[in-house]
C-alpha cells in the first residue's frame, strides 16, 4: 500500500516542483557586452623563424563589422576593434594590448549576471611551425602545441601581438560575468576549447584524420575519471570555433556567386542570428549558433571542396544570447 | 629483499583468501538462484522522467525525459531478487529561466545492476491482488549532448518502489508500475536528481507467474 500511495503522491509532488522551478525565460534582458575584434591587415615583412609570415586577409574586417552591427541591433553594448583602429566605426585598434585593456576594464565594471561575448576574426596558428613558447598546458585530447590568435602587429616580436589559448583562459578568469561566450573564426581555433570532463569526438583534423572517433568510450571514460583543467574550460566560457585544432578555416571570395563577403564560419554565425531558432522558443542560444553555422558551413564547403568542422565547448549548459528575429 | 618477499607472500595469501571468499559467495548465490530458477523473468518498461539539475551559479531547472528499459530478473531466496538491465534514455533541454541559461538535452545508453526486496502480497481495494517490491539499482550512463558529438559519462543510483498489479496470458505475463527516484553523479553538475513513473511488462521464462 505504501508503494501505491507513493505512486499517487509522486506525480503531484513533481507538478508542484515543476511550478516552482519554472523554466520560462525572464523577459527582462540582462546587460550584454561584446568585444568584437577583426584583423585583416598583417605585416608580411614580419617573419617568424625564417620565412613564416601572415598575409593579409580579405574579409576578416568585414566579419567584425557585420557581427558588431548585428549584435548592436540585438541590444549588445558593442566595442569594435578593427586593424589599427583608424577607420570608423572601430574605436580602437585590434591589438593584444587593447584586448588586455578591454578585459581589465570589464573586470572592474561588469557584474556576474551580465553576458559577455568576445568575437575574433583573423589569423590563427599553432606554436609548432614557428617554434613559439609551448605552455605544456593543453587538455588531454589536444596535441602538445599551444594555439594562438594573431592580433594587429604593432611590433615584430610575436609575444606582443599573439594571444595563446592558455593566456586567453587566464584573462577570462578575471572577468566577473558567469556567462562568457568566445567565438573565433581563425585557423586552429579549436585548440582554444578545453575538454574538461567530457570528450568531443569531432576530430581535430576532420578532413584527414578521424583517429579520435575510434575510441570514443575509452576517451570519455578517461575524461570522466581524469578531467583536465587547460585551454578555456567550459565552466569559464563557452567557446565556439570555426575549425579544429589542426585545421585551417577559409574565407574564399564567393561574392560573384552568392554575394558572400565573410569567412564561411562567420557567414554561418550571421545566418544563425536570423534563422537559428530551431527550437522555436523565440531566443537564440550558443548551441543554436553552433548548429546552424555547421549547416551553412557544410553547404559552402561543398562548393569550395573544403572540409573543416566547427567545434563547441562541452559542459551541461548553453547561454541564451538574444531574441530571435 | 626479505621485506619485499614477505609483502609478496602476504599479498598472495590475501588474494587467495579473497578468491576463496568470492568463490563461496558465487557458489551460494548460484545454488540460491537455481532453487528459484523457475521464476526468472524478462521485463520491458517505459519511464517518463523529470530531472532537476543545477551547476555553478546558475539556477536549478527541470528537464523532461523518457527512457525505455529492458531487464533480466533472478529471484534469490524467498523474498529477494537480482536484476541486470539496459536502457535508452533521452532528456530535452531545459528552458532558459531567470538567468538565460539552459541545460543541454542529451541521449544515452545505460547498463544497470541491482537487486531488491519482495513484500507480502496485498489486496488492493479488498479485491485486486498486488505484490509490492522495492528495487535498488546502479546505472552507468554513456551519453551525448544533442546536436553535438560531445560524449560524457554519469552514474545513477536509483530506488524504485514497485507494485505488480495484473497477471495475464495464463499468468505468464504481469504488469508492474513503479516510481523510480534517482541521484545522479555527473562530474560537472552540482545537483542532478531524477524522478518519474515506470510501466513495466514482465515475461516469465518457464510458464509460471513472474514474481518481479
Amino acid at each position: 500500500m505504501c508503494c501505491l500511495r507513493l505512486g499517487l503522491v509522486l506525480p503531484l509532488f513533481l507538478s508542484v516542483l515543476l511550478h516552482f522551478f519554472s523554466c520560462k525565460i525572464n523577459p527582462t534582458t540582462p546587460d550584454r557586452y561584446a568585444l568584437v575584434y577583426g584583423v585583416s591587415d598583417y605585416d608580411e615583412t614580419i617573419s617568424y623563424n625564417g620565412g613564416y609570415y601572415f598575409s593579409d586577409l580579405n574579409f576578416t574586417d568585414d566579419d567584425a563589422l557585420d557581427i558588431a552591427s548585428r549584435l548592436t541591433e540585438k541590444g549588445y553594448n558593442v566595442h569594435l576593434r578593427i586593424n589599427d583602429g583608424s577607420v570608423a566605426p572601430a574605436t580602437a585598434p585590434a591589438t593584444k594590448e587593447q584586448l588586455i585593456t578591454d578585459l581589465t576594464i570589464f573586470a572592474a565594471t561588469l557584474s556576474e549576471n551580465d553576458i559577455l561575448l568576445i568575437y575574433f576574426s583573423g589569423h590563427g596558428t599553432q606554436s609548432s611551425p614557428v617554434g613559439w613558447n609551448i605552455s605544456q598546458n593543453e587538455d588531454q585530447f589536444s596535441d602538445p602545441y599551444d594555439e594562438y590568435i594573431v592580433f594587429y602587429q604593432e611590433d615584430p616580436d610575436y609575444t606582443t601581438h599573439t594571444v595563446s589559448d592558455t593566456f586567453f583562459y587566464s584573462l577570462l578568469q578575471d572577468t566577473p560575468p558567469s556567462k562568457k561566450v568566445v567565438i573565433i573564426d581563425a585557423c586552429n581555433s579549436g585548440g582554444f576549447i578545453g575538454q574538461s570532463s567530457d570528450f568531443d569526438a569531432v576530430p581535430a583534423d576532420y578532413q584527414f584524420n578521424d583517429e579520435t572517433r575510434d575510441n570514443i568510450l575509452g576517451s570519455t571514460l578517461s575524461a570522466c575519471f581524469h578531467p583536465s583543467e587547460a585551454d578555456i574550460t567550459p565552466d569559464t566560457a563557452i567557446v565556439i570555433t570555426a575549425a579544429g585544432e589542426q585545421e585551417t578555416s577559409a574565407e574564399p571570395d564567393l561574392s560573384d556567386i552568392y554575394n558572400i563577403q565573410n569567412g564561411f564560419f562567420t557567414e554561418g554565425v550571421l545566418e544563425a542570428f536570423q534563422n537559428g531558432d530551431f527550437n522555436k522558443d523565440g531566443y537564440i542560444d550558443t548551441l543554436e549558433i553552433y548548429t546552424y553555422a555547421i549547416k551553412v558551413l557544410e553547404n559552402l564547403n561543398s562548393l569550395y571542396y573544403l572540409e573543416y568542422h566547427p567545434h563547441i565547448s562541452g559542459g551541461p549548459v548553453d547561454f541564451i544570447l538574444f531574441e530571435a528575429d | 629483499m626479505v621485506l619485499a618477499q614477505t609483502l609478496k607472500n602476504h599479498q598472495h595469501i590475501g588474494m587467495n583468501r579473497r578468491t576463496i571468499t568470492l568463490f563461496i559467495f558465487f557458489v551460494t548465490l548460484m545454488f540460491s538462484i537455481r532453487e528459484e530458477a523457475g521464476a526468472f523473468s524478462f521485463s520491458f518498461s517505459a519511464h517518463p522522467t523529470a530531472a532537476l539539475k543545477q551547476t555553478g551559479n546558475y539556477t536549478a531547472k527541470f528537464q523532461t525525459g523518457f527512457s525505455l528499459t529492458t531487464g533480466f530478473t533472478a529471484p534469490l531466496f524467498e523474498k529477494y531478487f537480482l536484476q541486470l538491465g539496459a536502457r535508452y534514455l533521452g532528456f530535452d533541454r531545459s528552458g532558459g529561466g531567470e538567468d538565460w541559461v539552459s541545460y543541454r538535452g542529451f541521449t544515452g545508453l545505460s547498463a544497470s545492476a541491482g537487486g531488491g526486496v519482495l513484500f507480502q502480497r496485498v489486496s488492493l481495494f479488498h479485491r485486486f491482488p498486488a505484490t509490492p517490491s522495492l528495487a535498488f539499482r546502479g546505472y552507468g550512463n554513456f551519453s551525448t549532448y544533442d546536436y553535438t558529438d560531445i560524449y560524457f559519462i554519469y552514474l545513477t543510483f536509483e530506488i524504485e518502489p514497485m507494485l505488480q498489479l495484473l497477471s495475464f496470458n495464463n499468468r505468464q505475463m504481469a504488469l508492474q508500475i513503479g516510481a523510480p527516484v534517482g541521484w545522479n553523479y555527473q562530474r560537472d553538475v552540482d545537483l542532478f536528481l531524477t524522478a518519474g513513473l515506470s510501466l513495466r511488462i514482465l515475461f516469465s521464462l518457464n510458464g509460471k507467474e513472474p514474481r518481479v
